[in-house]
C-alpha cells in the first residue's frame, strides 16, 4: 500500500470534491483513504490504446 | 455543518495536477488558469439536480444478444 | 397441508390456492398476524402494507373461485426491498432524505408481481439507499438477523433476507450491486439469487450504481425462487440496461439433475478471504455431493479477489456519488453516518480511475469467460463467514473485506446463494453458484440438485426465543 496521504494533500482532495468534513471525520477518511488508494492502483495499469470500457454509447436511430 | 468543520480553502491549479501526478511550469501554471475556471464553470453547469431515477446516456453491453 | 401455512413453499401453496383449499385472504391474514407478532425481533418491516394486501387477497380469491389462474404466484403473498417503487406507498431508502418520497408509479418488476397475482405485504429494510448500513441513526431500526437477533441479517436487502427466514413471507425482492441479494441469504439462511445483467429491468428501482444493479427473487427454497424469477425477467425497452432477447424458462428444468454437467470449484475464493474452516468445509461438501450425484467437478482459480473488488468498487463509488453528489454536499446531515462516510470517500475517487475500472471490468469478463468455457457454473462460498455481530461491521469494509459476491456483479454472471448447513453457534453456511450470461435454468438445476440432498430446509429460526432475547 502507498504512504498515507499528507493533511494538506487530503484537504485540497476534500475541497475538490466540494465536501465539508468535522475534524473526526477528516481523520478518519484520511486513513480509509488508504484504502480507496491502495484499489485504484490495482485499477491502473499498463493498457493498450485500443483497451475499450465495458460502457458502449448507443445514439438514437430514426 | 457545525464551526469546526474544516475549512474550505481554495485549490490552487499546482494542487489539482499534483492530485492527477502532473507537474508544471510557472508559465504553463499561469497559462491555465483561464481554462481552469472554464472548466470549473463547466462542471457548475452540469452538476445540478435530477432524479435518482435518471440513466446515464452510456449502458452496459456485457453480453451479445 | 402438512406445515404451517408461514412455513409452506410457493409451490405448496400454490397448489393449495388453485385446489381451492386454501383462500388466499387467509393465508395474507395469518402472515399478516405472524408479522404483527414477531416483527419486533427482526425490524425486517419499514411498513406492512396490510390494506393493499388483504384487498388484493380477496381479489386472488375471487379469481381462483372463478375459475381465473394468473399462475404459481396467483394469491402468493411477497415484500419488496424499499427502494422498489410501489404506488401510493413511500419509497423511502430507509433514509431522511427521501422520509416523504410517496410514488405513483409501480416499478416494472413490481408491476409483473401483481399482474401475476401476487400479494404485496409490505415495504422491507434496506441499508439507506442499499450502500450505508446496517446503521442506527436512521428512520428506521436497522434488520435484525431472525437466526440471532444480535447479528447481521446481511445487506443491502437485509429487511427481504430477515422476513424470508423468519416465515413472514415466502418471497422478497433484492437489489445486489455487489452482493446485496446474496449475503443477507447467506446469512439467513434462504436462497438468493442475483440475475444476469440485464435479464430483469430496473425501472423504477432507485440505483446505487447504474452499471452494476440487478434486481432478483429471494426465497426460502430453490424451485420457489426459479417461479419468481420467471415472472421478473423480460425485456424492458425503457430500461436501457436491458438485454433485448427471448427469455428461456429457469423453472421448466429445473428437477433435471447435474449428471454430465461441469462445475469448476472455487475454494481459493475463499480462503483468500481467510474464511472459516466450517464455510470451507460446507462449500468443499457441495462439490462433493454434486460429484456424487454425476456431475464432473474439478478445481480452478480466477483472478484475486482484490482485481475484482478494486474494480467494482471504482465503478460503484464514481456512480454512487454521482447520484448523490448534491445532496452529500448541500444536506449531508441528512444521511446517516454510514452513508454519509462512504460517500464522502467515494467523492475522491478520479473520472478516469472510473474509465480504467471500466476498461478492467472488460479484461475481467474476458478473463472469467475463458476459465469457464469448460465449465457449466462455478461454486464457491458466498460470504466468509457465517452472519457476524450487527455491531461488529467495519464502515469501509467494501474495501478491507470484500464480499466473495463481487466478482460476479462485475462480470454481470448470474450468481445464487443458498443454505450448505450451519455453524456449530447455529448460524447458516452458504455457498454461492454462478453460471453462464442468461443461463439461470442451469443454476437453479445445479442448487436444486443439492437441495435435495439435504435436510437444511427443514430448520428455521425460533423466533420466540428472539422475542425473549428482546425483553431481556
Amino acid at each position: 500500500m502507498s504512504e498515507a496521504i499528507s493533511k494538506e494533500a487530503f484537504q485540497a482532495l476534500i475541497d475538490r470534491a466540494g465536501l465539508t468534513l468535522t475534524p473526526p471525520q477528516f481523520d478518519e477518511l484520511r486513513i480509509a483513504y488508504g484504502y480507496l488508494q491502495a484499489m485504484r492502483e490495482r485499477v491502473r495499469k499498463p493498457r493498450g490504446y485500443d483497451a475499450e470500457p465495458a460502457h458502449i454509447f448507443k445514439p438514437a436511430e430514426r | 455543518m457545525s464551526a469546526e468543520s474544516t475549512p474550505q480553502s481554495p485549490i490552487t491549479i499546482d494542487m489539482k495536477l499534483a492530485e492527477y501526478g502532473l507537474k508544471a511550469g510557472p508559465e504553463t501554471l499561469e497559462s491555465l488558469k483561464g481554462a481552469v475556471a472554464d472548466l470549473q464553470t463547466a462542471a457548475k453547469n452540469i452538476c445540478k439536480p435530477r432524479s435518482y431515477l435518471e440513466e446515464p446516456v452510456h449502458a452496459l453491453r456485457l453480453w451479445k444478444k | 397441508m402438512a406445515e404451517p401455512l408461514p412455513f409452506m413453499t410457493i409451490t405448496a401453496l400454490s397448489k393449495a390456492i388453485a385446489s381451492k383449499a386454501l383462500s388466499p385472504v387467509e393465508l395474507t391474514q395469518t402472515l399478516l398476524d405472524r408479522v404483527d407478532q414477531y416483527d419486533g425481533v427482526t425490524n425486517a418491516f419499514i411498513e406492512v402494507t396490510a390494506e393493499l394486501a388483504l384487498k388484493a387477497a380477496r381479489k386472488a380469491e375471487s379469481e381462483v373461485m372463478n375459475g381465473l389462474s394468473r399462475g404459481p404466484l396467483h394469491g402468493i403473498p411477497v415484500g419488496l426491498k424499499d427502494i422498489i417503487d410501489l404506488a401510493g406507498y413511500r419509497t423511502t431508502a430507509h433514509s431522511h432524505q427521501l422520509i416523504d418520497n410517496w410514488v405513483k408509479e409501480d416499478a416494472v418488476v413490481t408491476a409483473k408481481l401483481k399482474e401475476a397475482g401476487a400479494i404485496i405485504l409490505g415495504k422491507l429494510s434496506t441499508h439507506e439507499f442499499a450502500m450505508g448500513g446496517p446503521s442506527f441513526d436512521l428512520p428506521f431500526p436497522p434488520a435484525r438477523n431472525p437466526w440471532n437477533r444480535e447479528h447481521f441479517s446481511g445487506g443491502s436487502s437485509s429487511g427481504s433476507g430477515a422476513a424470508v427466514a423468519a416465515g413472514f413471507m415466502p418471497a422478497a425482492l433484492g437489489t445486489d450491486t455487489g452482493g446485496s441479494i446474496r449475503l443477507p441469504a447467506a446469512f439467513c439462511g434462504i436462497v438468493g439469487l442475483k440475475p444476469t445483467y440485464g435479464l430483469v429491468s430496473r425501472r423504477g428501482v432507485l440505483p446505487l450504481s447504474q452499471s452494476l444493479d440487478h434486481i432478483g427473487p429471494m426465497t426460502w427454497t430453490v424451485e420457489d425462487n426459479a417461479l419468481l424469477l420467471d415472472v421478473l425477467a423480460g425485456h424492458d425497452p425503457l430500461d436501457p440496461a436491458s438485454a433485448d432477447r427471448p427469455y428461456v424458462s429457469a423453472s421448466a428444468g429445473i428437477h433435471g439433475g447435474v449428471k454430465g454437467l461441469r462445475v469448476a470449484y472455487l475454494p481459493s475464493l475463499g480462503a483468500e478471504a481467510g474464511a472459516s474452516d466450517e464455510v470451507m468445509k460446507g462449500v468443499a461438501h457441495v462439490a462433493e455431493t454434486l460429484k456424487s450425484l454425476g456431475a464432473i467437478v474439478e478445481e480452478v482459480t480466477l483472478p484475486p479477489l482484490m482485481d475484482f473488488a478494486s474494480c467494482g468498487n471504482m465503478i460503484l463509488s464514481s456512480e454512487a456519488f454521482a447520484i448523490h453528489e448534491p445532496n452529500i454536499r448541500q444536506r449531508p446531515e441528512k444521511y446517516g453516518e454510514i452513508l454519509r462516510d462512504r460517500l464522502f470517500l467515494a467523492g475522491f475517487v478520479h473520472a478516469s480511475d472510473y474509465v480504467h475500472a471500466m476498461k478492467m471490468r472488460g479484461e475481467l469478463v474476458a478473463t472469467v469467460a475463458k476459465v469457464m468455457r469448460t465449465y457449466d457454473v462455478i461454486i464457491c462460498a458466498s460470504a466468509a463467514t457465517p452472519a457476524p455481530k450487527i455491531k461488529e461491521m467495519p464502515k469501509f469494509g467494501l474495501y478491507t473485506k470484500p464480499p466473495l459476491t463481487f466478482p460476479f456483479n462485475v462480470t454481470g454472471m448470474p450468481s445464487l446463494s443458498m443454505c450448505c448447513g450451519y455453524s456449530a453457534s447455529g448460524l447458516p453456511l452458504a455457498v454461492q453458484i454462478a453460471g453462464h450470461a442468461f443461463e439461470e435454468a442451469t443454476v437453479y438445476r445445479v442448487a436444486q440438485a443439492y437441495e435435495a440432498t439435504t435436510t437444511w430446509r427443514s430448520r428455521r429460526p425460533d423466533l420466540d426465543a428472539g422475542l425473549k432475547a428482546l425483553a431481556a
